[in-house]
């Protein structure tokens, strides 16, 4: 069973995404903010991290930045999961090492298709 | 609600125009496709709109609940593994049999609101930067004339476009228009969007390198199904492929095909001839 790291400050999004993610049969943790995130991910490395960009205390792009830097920090499938959607924005997640990304709202079906794009399916 | 009666009717009008074969119990869906058409026209509920048909014995209103009918869901890449198989091997068996400057000849038929041609014409586009793709045409037809419309348009909402692309193919090919995305110019450009009902012979479209013709045929009787397999057989090269939706089958009806190893991928046989 693979693990996703749910990171998001809203508790409706990261419970919505985790019924639709455990249905793809991940094991689900949760963190509300990019710190949080980023000590869930010292703890044990995820399989996956889907990622909200604006966030108290640490974003989205930063806790990516720097998870990239830490010691197996390069092995989670980082999927984006935002409102932003400017092209500029997207090449920057990109840059900074996402592997997918998903515009909010989103469903189901784009879940699943994103992460069948970046490979966990 | 719908009447036996009346369903029986449009099953009727819907195989004569465009070889929709309708289940009965699939009225909730059939009623609920109606409702808005039936809005336009004044009716309270699909019930009425059938009886005004009646009444003003309106061919033009039959074709519009006809096109009502037709199922318009599609995605970008629909079955990711399909599309692996037909850049693999499809698209590669065809290229070994052309001229290196050969241009393609590709038919999306039934294509609704225009993933699946604009999907083949992004597949072209990067086979092409590894430098080892053709140039093509792409013709993609629907019956519906109101799926062509939005087809040819090219502008998809955000939904539509995060089914099936990847995030790097959206943003390579796609401009951000407000809450919507249109494929670039070089993509829309690709491909040439037309009318085209499949109980028709598909005259002087041919002959094609490549067929597409998914989750279409599986709406049809055996009979309407053979006889448009062998319309689409006769509009393809000899050495020509057919793709399929990833459960349909065409060589169970008729020898104008054989099974490929990939799933829903088919080969024209060359032996094969068209009944005069």
């Amino acid at each position: 069973m693979k693990s996703c790291l749910v990171v998001d400050d809203s508790r409706v999004i990261r419970k919505v995404a985790r019924r639709i993610l455990e249905d793809l049969d991940f094991e689900i943790e949760e963190a509300a903010d990019g710190l949080e995130a980023l000590q869930a991910c010292r703890k044990a490395m995820p399989d996956a991290i889907l990622l909200d960009w604006q966030m108290p205390v640490m974003s989205g792009i930063d806790f990516l930045r720097t998870l990239r830097n830490e010691q197996g920090g390069e092995r989670p499938v980082v999927v984006f999961c935002t409102t932003e959607n400017d092209v500029e924005r997207i090449s920057e997640a990109i840059k900074a090492g996402a592997d997918e990304y998903i515009m909010k709202p989103f469903d189901g079906d784009i879940l699943h298709s994103k992460f069948a794009e970046a490979g966990l399916i | 609600m719908l009447s036996d009666a009346q369903f029986a009717l449009i099953a009727r009008q819907a195989k004569r125009r465009i070889g929709l074969a309708l289940k009965p119990e699939r009225l909730a869906v059939i009623d609920a496709r109606l409702a808005p058409l039936a809005r336009r026209e004044g009716c309270a509920c699909a019930g009425e709109l059938i009886q005004a048909t009646q009444e003003r014995c309106d061919d033009l209103l039959w074709d519009a609940i006809v096109d009502a009918l037709v199922d318009p869901s599609t995605n970008f890449f629909r079955d990711r593994d399909a599309w692996r198989a037909l850049r693999d091997h499809g698209i590669a068996n065809i290229l070994r049999g052309r001229a290196a400057n050969a241009r393609l000849r590709i038919w999306s038929a039934g294509c609704a609101t225009g993933q699946e041609p604009f999907s083949l014409a992004i597949l072209l586009d990067e086979l092409r930067e590894e430098g080892q793709g053709a140039t093509a045409e792409i013709i993609a037809t629907d019956v519906s004339a109101r799926l062509i419309d939005k087809a040819s348009a090219g502008i998809f909402s955000q939904f539509e476009v995060q089914r099936g692309l990847s995030v790097r193919r959206m943003i390579a090919r796609f401009e951000r228009i407000g809450d919507m995305w249109r494929v670039n110019d070089r993509v829309r450009a690709a491909v040439r969007f037309d009318a085209h009902n499949l109980l028709h012979e598909p005259a002087g479209m041919g002959p094609f390198d490549l067929v597409l013709c998914r989750n279409v045929l599986s709406g049809m009787d055996d009979e309407d199904r053979k006889a448009t397999l062998e319309r689409l057989a006769g509009s393809l090269a000899e050495d020509g492929m057919l793709m399929l939706g990833a459960e349909e089958d065409a060589a169970d009806v008729t020898d104008a095909f054989s099974r490929t190893n990939e799933t829903g991928l088919f080969l024209r046989n060359a032996y094969w001839r068209k009944a005069a």
